[in-house]
């Protein structure tokens, strides 16, 4: 093994200071808002999310888990709400929720890993590409801390710098720095432990001081995963945080068997803690710069299987939330009829979804999105 | 043929336990050869262990209070062994079967069959592949955690067969969405008796029909699987990859992967054959510290300096949860991730605390016992160094080194 040459100027064990960056001062509040992703781990079920419910094909492929016409929260003639998504209810009827229809891509592939790849790059079903597709919406961003990832697969930001993965710890107050040589290596993964702990050092900083300003929160938010992860995007926000970019996870929601509860279970767990921060932010009047979406590597089948739960499938809906965002339908319902091998066949392409999001949320389009049209909510 | 030089002892010593010390580097370096010295690795026996007295118990309602008090004896059950066992290539293994042939605790939901499934992983962990994949497809846990156990001709469940194809034995693209169905229906009826909490093949579940599966036809069922599997080139080629990765940290090229691939066919899935070849090839030699090191290699590593009790085992455990790794509960069916990630930002203070315990631990002892002397030996940081420092522990488990293997 090589010498390491940061070790020559080990002797003392000090921890050396650092320079904390600027938190982007320069940014105009007014131009720029923040993008918080959701990602429904394992493939969400947008069937039973948002119910077609005067579509007989729906009820005759589901016998056992179809949402009853009389359960669902209707927001058209036509489409209704999961019961348990009623927190985010009153967004609908605000008109600051648009839910985005049959979003998907050619050739769809039913795998997780690789169906994430590809949402993840914003890639077509046969292109392997290594870069995230916000990594170069990062570059095009001056800020000192781009991204905050509370939760989930940080692959949407792989290739980007400025980042910081909380990786679902949410007690910042209990972190501590972490001893910083000085020196570099020119063994890779010592620099990488290197450039991660001074990366992380400085961002640890400014995230404390940040805290130390947020206001108490005026609501509860829901004592789960998922709702302190949200308690904790709110108290960075209102605290003064101005990184754009955010993601959190929820999940599974692989419900390949005994679906109907634990589904159940997850969309509660998330309507609840999405209408806290929503709540959180708008007494806070950050609400109008805030754009909140969901995105999953697939939906599930139309067909539920013989374990009460549904396979693997295709294109699915999502939904987004935000004071500025232009509630209602968009993209275009697949049907239920003509399928292809039994799952749905997409309508619109994810990276209209993309670009539609980052221009809502006033961020700068990538190369790569620069084709795709926005959809207008 | 030249003893094993430094560098290469502590190398192959890093990678194949989770805890290197001085004892350790010294009878490396005094086997005849590096081939000797993996193939003395490789020869040593299966440790014995000692089973709770409820692994067998078959799945009934107890309170959850119960079933806590047995999930929190399942995770110190297995630190035992970390922190205890002789042979540790063994359990490097299986801890690579655990995060390959996944299943989790929180849906698996009863702890006597994600210790069954760990027993299975270490009487398989260096044997023969075929036979291990024969297990893990009659295995309770594996069954109920991709919901094969309740798969019924009639629409049948696709989570199992997808995986197994996916990410057990086939990778992405090595199969089409046509076999899924199909070995969905193949393996229809491979279950879990409610009873006895033992594998049942489910006759009246079962679809009999002629199946077309990885382009052979035929009226198969569960027992045919692994053949079916190993027929198909990919699944050699799959598996040396991964555990080329496993051991050296990088990704194998077509060439090596063939290579492997060839002599795992030819020892017809015999894993020794295939990790000497790994632990012997000259490339391997080349990538000393690429790897951060999991947070139960840390913790383990660190454990195995101390002197052995309960407590620490308890809190060892803890601190792995803490730095992202509950054994028993990895995060989906692909497993933890590993490499680079296990130093996500969210997970650096608690790699630095457990170290810093660690320290604070040693250095409440009012004498230096050998380990801290064997600690230094085999640490990070050069001698020169250790000598020129105040505080030589301290700059050991400090050293950016230390996360690294």
């Amino acid at each position: 093994m090589q010498r390491r040459t940061f070790l020559k100027s080990l002797g003392a064990l000090s921890v050396l200071t650092y320079m904390p960056r600027s938190w982007g001062q320069e940014q105009n509040a007014d131009q720029q808002g923040r993008l918080i992703l959701v990602q429904l781990g394992g493939g969400n079920d947008s069937l039973n999310t948002f119910v077609p419910f005067t579509d007989a094909s729906y009820y005759q492929a589901r016998p056992n888990l179809a949402i009853a016409k009389e359960q669902v929260l209707a927001i058209t003639n036509s489409l209704g709400l999961h019961p348990a998504m009623a927190p985010l209810m009153q967004h609908w009827q605000s008109g600051e929720m648009a839910l985005v229809e049959g979003l998907g891509y050619a050739n769809p592939n039913r795998s997780h890993f690789r169906g994430y790849d590809i949402w993840h790059t914003a890639s077509d079903a046969e292109e392997i590409l290594s870069e995230g597709w916000l990594a170069q919406v990062m570059d095009l961003l001056p800020m000192s801390l781009d991204a905050l990832v509370l939760s989930g697969s940080p692959g949407a930001f792989a290739g980007g710098a400025d980042l910081f993965n909380l990786a679902g710890q949410t007690d910042i107050a209990s972190f501590s720095p972490a001893f910083m040589p000085s020196g570099s290596s020119d063994i890779s993964s010592l620099q990488f432990i290197l450039d991660s702990r001074a990366q992380y050092n400085a961002s640890l900083e400014s995230l404390e001081s940040v805290l130390a300003q947020a206001p108490e929160p005026t609501v509860t938010f829901p004592n789960t995963a998922f709702g302190q992860q949200c308690e904790l995007i709110s108290r960075l926000i209102t605290g003064g945080l101005d990184a754009p970019l955010w993601h959190l996870s929820l999940g599974s929601f692989d419900t390949h068997a005994n679906q109907a509860d634990e589904h159940a279970a997850l969309l509660t767990e998330l309507a609840e803690g999405l209408a806290a921060l929503c709540a959180a932010l708008k007494a806070d009047e950050q609400w109008s710069d805030t754009t909140i979406a969901s995105y999953s590597e697939f939906g599930r089948r139309v067909g539920e299987n013989a374990s009460l739960g549904t396979d693997h499938g295709t294109a699915a809906s999502h939904f987004v939330l935000g004071g500025n965002v232009q509630g209602g339908l968009f993209g275009q319902r697949p049907s239920l009829t003509e399928l292809d091998a039994g799952d749905l066949i997409f309508t619109t392409d994810f990276r209209h979804y993309y670009k539609s999001l980052l221009q809502k949320a006033g961020l700068p389009i990538s190369a790569q999105l620069q084709e795709y049209v926005s959809l207008g909510f | 043929m030249a003893s094993p030089n430094f560098y290469e002892a502590r190398h192959l010593a890093f990678r194949t336990h989770l805890h290197v010390s001085d004892s350790l580097l010294d009878m490396l370096q005094q086997s005849s050869s590096l081939d000797s010295a993996v193939a003395g690795l490789l020869a040593a026996p299966v440790d014995q262990i000692e089973l709770p007295d409820w692994h067998l118990q078959a799945p009934r309602r107890p309170g959850p209070e119960a079933i806590d008090a047995m999930r929190r004896e399942l995770i110190l059950w297995w630190f035992k062994q970390l922190a205890n066992c002789e042979n540790q290539l063994n359990e490097m293994m299986v801890l690579f079967w655990h995060n390959h042939f996944v299943s989790a605790l929180s849906k698996v939901k009863w702890p006597p069959f994600m210790l069954r499934q760990n027993v299975m992983f270490r009487s398989h962990a260096l044997g023969n592949f075929r036979t291990l994949l024969a297990e893990v497809l009659a295995d309770p846990a594996m069954l109920i955690y991709l919901d094969n156990a309740t798969s019924q001709s009639e629409s049948p469940n696709e989570n199992l067969a997808r995986e197994l194809m996916e990410l057990f034995t086939l990778g992405e693209g090595n199969y089409s969405e046509q076999d899924v169905k199909e070995m969905a229906r193949t393996l229809t009826g491979a279950s879990v008796s409610r009873l006895t909490g033992d594998y049942v093949f489910r006759r009246r579940w079962h679809d009999a029909g002629t199946k077309s599966l990885l382009g052979q036809t035929g009226t198969f069922g569960p027992q045919d699987v692994p053949e079916l599997i190993l027929a198909q080139k990919a699944c050699a080629e799959f598996i040396v990859a991964k555990l080329w990765h496993y051991f050296s940290g990088v990704q194998a090229d077509t060439a090596l992967t063939e290579e492997l691939a060839a002599t795992f066919r030819q020892a017809d899935y015999e894993l020794k054959p295939l990790v000497r070849a790994i632990l012997l090839h000259p490339d391997f030699y080349n990538y000393a510290g690429n790897q951060v090191k999991s947070p139960v290699e840390l913790g383990i590593g660190l454990l195995r300096f101390l002197p052995a009790n309960d407590a620490l085992n308890a809190a060892v455990a803890r601190a792995t949860r803490d730095m992202g790794q509950q054994l028993f509960n990895p995060p989906n069916v692909k497993g933890w991730p590993g490499g680079r990630a296990w130093y996500a930002a969210g997970f650096i203070p608690a790699r630095e605390q457990l170290c810093l315990r660690a320290y604070r631990f040693m250095h409440s002892l009012s004498s230096p016992p050998d380990w801290q002397a064997e600690l230094l030996a085999v640490s990070p940081v050069g001698k020169s160094e250790i000598e020129a420092s105040s505080n030589p522990l301290l700059l050991a488990l400090q050293d950016p080194a230390m996360q690294v293997k």
